[in-house]
C-alpha cells in the first residue's frame, strides 16, 4: 500500500530531468534561462573527467570541513562546560543567547571586512555560523543528564574531567547530534553564499562566475554538484549518528 | 542560557549576566577608542549607534528593511499556504505519504543557497527571486513538522468527530489541524530562522535594495559604520522576528505551555 505511493513519488523524482529536457526542447522554458538537462549532464560530465569540478569542491569541503570540526570541538566543549559550571554559564550565557539570533548571513561582510576573502576567511565564517547550534543543543543535552548516572559515576570514584567525558558527553550525545546537523546544513549555506560573495575557487564562485560570463551549462552543473555533495552529506550524517547511537533504542 | 534549575535566577546571578554583555560592550568602546584595534575595522559601539541613528534619520534604512521584510513575508505566507495543507495530507493519505518521501528525502539536506543562480534566471533581480528562494527553503520544515505534529493526533478524537458526523476535510480542518499546532509553530520558528538566513545572502550576492544590499554596499563602499549599524539592525529585526513568532504561540496554544 504504502509502497505504491513510494514508486510514484521516485517515478516523480525521475521524471525531474525528463521534464526539464522535454520542456526546454519544446519552448515552454526559454533555453537562456535553463539549458537542456542533456547539456547539462555533458557539461557535468566533462567537467568531472577534466578534473576541474574535483578540484572546486575540494576547495570548497577543505574550507567547510576545517571550520566545521572547529565548531563541534568548540561547541560541545563550551555547550558541556556552560551547562556543569554556572560561573561558566553566567559568562559565556547571556553572549550565546545575544549572538544566536543573528542571521549568520549577515556575519560574512564582517568577516570579509576582518579577514579578507581568502581560504581563512571562508573556514572562519563556517566556523561562526554553525558553532552556535551546537552550542545550545550540548548546552541542553549536558543540563539534561540524569543525575542518577552523575551521581553513579562519582561513587565509582570518577572526578570532574573524565566524568564529562565519560559520562555527560555520551548521555548528551543525541541532542548534540541534532544540533551538528543542523550546524551541518547551515555550514554548506554560509559556505557557498561566501564563495558566491567572494569567488578564489571553490563551488559556489564556480557557479558565479559562469553565471556573469553566461556558461549557464556550468553554472547548473555547478548546482547540481552543490545539491548532491549536500545530500551525500546528510546522508553520511546519519549513517554516522546511527554508529554512534546503537545503544539508543528506535533512533528514528 | 537558562535553562535547568528551576526559579529565577538570584538578583547576584543576573547581576553577573548582565556584567558579562556590559564587559563585552565596554571592552569593545574602549579597544576602538584607544586604537588597540583599527577603528576602521571596529568602529566604537558609540560611534555606531550615533551612525544607526544617522541612516534611520536621514538615511534610507527603513526602505530597505521594508523591502527584506516584504520578501520574508510573502516567501514565509506562500510556504505556510502550501507547505501545511500537503504536511496535513501527507499524514493522512498513505499515497501522499509515499509520494512526498522522496522529495523530502532528498529535498530536505539539499543547500537551497545553490539554487540562488537559478531563481535570479528565473525571476531577475527584484522581488521574485528572493521571495521564491525564502519560499524553498521555508517550506519543508513547514511540512516535515505539520505532518509529524498531523500523524500524532489522537485517534480517540478522530473517532468521535467521524461519528458525529463530520466528513473528512472537515476533520482535518476542524480536529487534525489544532491539534498539530504545537508542532506546526516549531517549524514556522525554524521556518523563520532560515528565511531570514536566505533573504539577506540573497540580497547581498544580488539586489539593489534590502538590508543584505545595505551591508555589503556598505562593505564595498568601504562605510564599516554602516556595515555595523546594519549588523545591529537585522539582529534586532530577527530577534525580534523570533520572540513575535514565541508570543503568539503563548496566545494562540494557551494550554501547550
Amino acid at each position: 500500500m504504502r509502497h505504491d505511493g513510494r514508486l510514484a513519488g521516485y517515478a516523480a523524482l525521475l521524471a525531474v530531468p525528463l521534464a526539464w529536457e522535454l520542456a526546454v526542447r519544446a519552448g515552454l522554458v526559454s533555453d537562456q534561462v535553463l539549458p537542456r538537462f542533456s547539456d547539462v549532464a555533458a557539461t557535468w560530465w566533462q567537467l568531472l573527467a577534466s578534473g576541474e569540478l574535483a578540484q572546486q569542491a575540494l576547495s570548497s569541503l577543505g574550507r567547510q570541513a576545517a571550520g566545521f570540526a572547529a565548531a563541534v570541538v568548540v561547541g560541545v566543549a563550551l555547550g558541556i562546560l556552560m551547562a556543569h559550571y554556572r560561573s561558566v554559564d553566567d559568562l559565556a550565557g547571556p553572549l550565546v543567547s545575544m549572538v544566536l539570533p543573528i542571521p549568520k548571513a549577515a556575519l560574512i561582510p564582517l568577516v570579509m571586512l576582518w579577514f579578507g576573502i581568502g581560504d581563512a576567511a571562508k573556514t572562519i565564517i563556517v566556523f561562526l555560523g554553525t558553532i552556535l547550534p551546537i552550542v545550545v543543543s550540548a548546552y541542553h543535552g549536558a543540563a539534561g543528564v540524569d543525575q542518577v548516572y552523575l551521581w553513579s559515576a562519582r561513587s565509582m570514584g570518577d572526578r570532574e574531567p573524565a566524568l564529562l567525558w565519560r559520562v555527560v558527553l555520551r548521555a548528551a550525545l543525541p541532542e548534540i547530534l541534532s544540533g551538528v546537523r543542523m550546524g551541518l546544513i547551515i555550514s554548506m549555506i554560509v559556505l557557498v553564499g561566501s564563495e558566491m560573495l567572494a569567488g578564489r575557487g571553490g563551488l559556489g564562485w564556480l557557479v558565479f562566475y559562469t553565471l556573469d560570463t553566461g556558461s549557464y551549462r556550468v553554472t547548473y552543473a555547478a548546482m547540481l554538484t552543490i545539491a548532491v555533495l549536500g545530500f551525500a552529506y546528510d546522508r553520511l550524517f546519519l549513517w554516522a549518528s546511527r554508529r554512534l547511537l546503537h545503544w539508543k533504542e528506535s533512533t528514528a | 542560557m537558562t535553562a535547568g534549575g528551576g526559579g529565577a535566577p538570584s538578583l547576584v546571578r543576573r547581576l553577573r549576566r548582565g556584567a558579562s554583555v556590559l564587559g563585552v560592550l565596554l571592552a569593545w568602546e574602549w579597544a576602538a577608542r584607544a586604537s588597540v584595534v583599527n577603528p576602521f575595522l571596529l568602529p566604537p559601539a558609540s560611534a555606531v549607534l550615533e551612525n544607526l541613528w544617522l541612516l534611520l534619520t536621514a538615511g534610507r534604512l527603513l526602505y530597505h528593511v521594508f523591502q527584506s521584510l516584504l520578501r520574508v513575508v510573502a516567501g514565509l505566507g506562500l510556504a505556510v499556504v502550501v507547505g501545511v495543507p500537503l504536511g496535513l495530507l501527507k499524514a493522512r493519505s498513505r499515497l501522499m505519504d509515499g509520494a512526498l518521501d522522496p522529495v523530502l528525502t532528498f529535498g530536505f539536506p539539499v543547500p537551497k543557497v545553490g539554487l540562488i543562480p537559478a531563481a535570479l534566471l528565473f525571476f531577475g533581480l527584484g522581488h521574485g527571486s528572493k521571495i521564491a528562494l525564502v519560499f524553498v527553503d521555508a517550506l519543508l520544515p513547514l511540512v516535515i513538522a505539520t505532518y509529524h505534529g498531523a500523524l500524532h493526533t489522537d485517534a480517540r478524537l478522530l473517532w468521535s468527530a467521524r461519528a458525529m458526523g463530520d466528513s473528512d476535510f472537515q476533520v482535518l480542518r476542524r480536529v487534525v489541524l489544532p491539534a498539530a499546532l504545537p508542532e506546526i509553530f516549531t517549524g514556522f520558528r525554524l521556518a523563520v530562522t532560515v528565511s531570514l538566513l536566505v533573504v539577506f545572502l540573497a540580497e547581498m550576492v544580488a539586489s539593489s535594495s534590502g538590508l543584505g544590499h545595505l551591508m555589503i554596499y556598505a562593505l564595498r563602499t568601504l562605510e564599516t559604520r554602516d556595515v555595523f549599524s546594519t549588523l545591529v539592525v537585522i539582529s534586532v529585526l530577527a530577534f525580534a522576528a523570533d520572540q513575535l513568532v514565541l508570543t503568539v504561540r503563548r496566545r494562540v496554544l494557551p494550554w501547550h505551555a
